[in-house]
């Protein structure tokens, strides 16, 4: 270099900073301390791992041949014809609220109806539970009724903070809430009619089955006593 | 997945013995009699129960023998714990199976009503009280919103198996195993915690709507037949 067009000056080479590649180099060791880590880690979890799924028939018993197995797949067919209901039954669905009267295998009506709540109720007083759901299965039309009056239970009263009055009390009597009919399905489960026609469609019901006023009438007209009714 | 249990039907139904059967009907094997024999048997009960068919992908509301609804299943796996370096190995289920449910959604996921205590009980004739009026300028109380049914919930069944019944897959990719796994092991080198341990379970991968409506049948006593019968 020349300085002001003088006597060349001479440099001195400053030490290099090599701050930059230290920073990268210990970075890196972190990079490999973690990722190692990470390795030891892992092979103490458990994850869940989602795998295929690979269908395998049962064996075959000895000496069963094919016209044994027809015979044992006729008879547990003819088993199952049996089982099913003939003529006319009542399909519940629970969760779409949706009664469906069929007959020889067809849907002849279809009816918007309310469910239970599926909810808990607990008497403070003893503890004693009570389950608010519409029973699931296969029940059956036992008894019909024109003008059903409704004997509040324990249940209808705790459940409005109230204590119950003693058993056979004229409080108890409620000759309004179940509409104009009641078929009844045993162990106090009812399709009734209701007061509240804006909650059909929803699960509000302490476990019976609540109906429009028409269609009520329809099944009551229309549906024989030992008619099977399926609730899932 | 679907093609690899289609592929296993197949091999199967080549391999056992069958008979003749008429057209349109899955060929006459051991299993499918097997099925049958079970099926007769829950039909005979009052009550109702599951018909789960993997080669049509199925799952069937029944009583009586009788179908009452069915829900489409779009996947189902098998699901285990294992340590993620291991390579996952299928899952074999012996077909037919009768599965019951032990404890389920149905019998654990409700509100429940407990009053503190009680008031004696107004009589038919006595006049409603009057509501106390609220005075003004107090804010309207919002009412507790009633919490959606699940989509995705566990079924435990007896034998110790596991049923998962859900609208969106877990995330099972090497990668997402590797995380959890270094989760976990994190939560057991520093917090103590146990890995948690599962029994072997089955995914069913079903719509959202389906997943809620089947909620409230997987309770206590709930039997689950188990086939693949492809008819």
């Amino acid at each position: 270099m020349i300085a002001n067009g003088s006597e060349p000056i001479l440099e001195v080479p400053r030490p290099r900073r090599c701050w930059g590649r230290w920073l990268v180099v210990l970075l890196a060791c972190l990079a490999v301390v973690g990722a190692l880590s990470a390795v030891v880690l892992a092979r103490l979890g458990n994850p869940l791992t989602l795998v295929p799924l690979v269908a395998v028939s049962q064996a075959s018993p000895e000496g069963l041949d094919a016209k044994k197995l027809a015979l044992r797949a006729e008879k547990a067919q003819a088993a199952l014809e049996r089982a099913a209901p003939q003529g006319m039954y009542i399909v519940v669905d629970t969760y779409r609220n949706k009664l469906r009267l069929v007959e020889q295998g067809k849907v002849v009506r279809e009816a918007l109806c309310s469910t239970g709540t599926g909810i808990v109720l607990i008497d403070p007083r003893n503890k004693r539970k009570w389950v608010f759901d519409t029973p699931l299965g296969e029940r059956v039309i036992e008894r019909k009724q024109k003008n059903p009056v409704w004997m509040k239970p324990d249940w209808a009263f705790i459940e409005e903070g109230e204590e119950p009055p003693p058993p056979g009390s004229p409080d108890r009597v409620d000759p309004y809430s179940l509409g104009d009919y009641g078929l009844y399905m045993g162990d106090g489960y009812i399709i009734h009619g209701t007061l509240f026609k804006s909650l059909l469609g929803r699960r509000v019901t302490h476990g019976c089955i609540r109906l429009g006023d028409e269609d009520l009438a329809y099944l009551y007209h229309n549906v024989p006593l030992g008619t099977r009714v399926y609730l899932y | 997945m679907r093609t690899s249990i289609t592929t296993c039907l197949w091999a199967l139904a080549c391999t056992f013995t069958s008979a003749s059967s008429p057209a349109g009907e899955p060929p006459l094997t051991f299993g499918r009699v097997a099925s049958l024999e079970l099926e007769a048997a829950l039909a005979k009960k009052p009550s109702i129960y599951l018909k789960l068919d993997l080669a049509r992908q199925v799952l069937e509301i029944k009583a009586r023998g009788m179908v009452l609804d069915k829900v489409p299943v779009k996947a189902c796996q098998g699901a285990a714990r294992q340590a993620f370096y291991v390579k996952p190995q299928p899952m074999e289920l012996r077909l037919p199976v009768l599965w019951e449910v032990v404890t389920g959604p149905g019998d654990t996921d409700r509100e429940v009503i407990a009053p503190a205590t009680l008031r004696p009980a107004r009589r038919g004739d006595e006049e409603e009280e009057e509501p106390t009026p609220i005075p003004k300028g107090t804010p309207t109380p919002t009412p507790t919103p009633k919490p959606e049914t699940p989509s995705r919930y566990r079924v435990e069944l007896a034998g110790n198996v596991v049923l998962w019944v859900t609208d969106r897959l877990p995330a099972a990719s090497l990668w997402d195993r590797f995380r959890q796994a270094v989760r976990e092991g994190w939560a057991h080198v520093f917090r103590g915690e146990e890995p948690p341990q599962e029994p072997p379970g089955v995914v069913l991968l079903v719509d959202t709507e389906d997943a809620r409506r089947l909620h409230h049948l997987f309770r206590q006593g709930m039997q689950l037949l188990v086939v693949a019968e492809g008819s």
